[in-house]
């Protein structure tokens, strides 16, 4: 009888730190990833108290072998969320915000609904623009948790009914 | 960031919401064009993308338990 291979959940990845807490990851197809957590206190207001717990996620693809959009690939949505997970391991406090549009918005949907996990909770709002039809999306992820939830809640609440935002 | 003080209406806040967020969507770009260069420059980048993948080529593709 044929030995049962382990189900493959996601690639391997590695933490190369920095300001940004940047992991790396390559998959099958020979496509590497970064994903980086940039420090961003000010992203909920200036008054916002935990400031120095927010990061904005970042997913780039930063090398493929024919410069094209990446192919759909099963294990790259939970080896970001692994990296997430990871993330938030070495701080659990972490608010991570995360802002795309409508040219990213496939890219995110693969990884994001891991987030629907019972130790995260998770906000999402959509801003329309329709003056130029982007569709803005907008989130936030802390663990569930997280002592801030109500003032995160409360601070993402204001930033998108366009009170704290950046002049 | 400024807080925003005087009392706009929904329509204004709404206008200043994307104008941030279309402004934020520039820089995002801007700063990962910069990381995509700096991957292919830099050569502790480069190293450790190097070793990763002869990891995943002696040993497989790995379980990550999630």
């Amino acid at each position: 009888m044929k030995k049962e291979e382990p189900p493959l959940l996601g690639y391997n990845y590695i933490f190369l730190g920095g300001v940004d807490s940047v992991y790396g990851f390559i998959t099958n197809n020979d496509i590497s990833y970064e994903v980086k957590f940039k420090p961003s206190p000010y992203a909920l207001g200036d008054d916002f108290a935990f400031g120095e717990h927010i990061y904005e996620l970042v997913l780039k693809v930063v090398d493929s072998p024919t410069d094209k959009n990446p192919p759909f690939d099963a294990l790259t949505a939970p080896t970001v969320a692994a990296i997430i997970n990871d993330f938030y391991d070495r701080s659990s406090l972490t608010i991570t915000i995360y802002i795309c549009d409508t040219s990213d918005r496939r890219e995110k949907a693969r990884w994001y609904d891991h987030f629907h996990a019972n130790n995260y909770f998770r906000v999402d709002q959509a801003v329309l623009d329709e003056k130029d039809g982007v569709l803005y999306h907008c989130a936030f992820i802390i663990k569930a948790n997280n002592p801030n939830k109500m003032a995160v809640i409360t601070a993402f609440n204001q930033l998108m009914d366009g009170y704290n935002v950046a002049k | 960031m400024e807080t925003i003080q005087q009392e706009l209406t929904a329509e204004e806040r709404h206008e200043r919401l994307v104008a941030f967020l279309k402004r934020h969507m520039d820089e995002k770009r801007r700063e990962e064009a910069e990381t995509a260069k700096a991957f292919k420059t830099d050569p502790a980048v480069q190293a450790a993308f190097a070793k990763l993948k002869q990891e995943n080529e002696e040993r497989g593709t790995p379980v990550v338990r999630l």
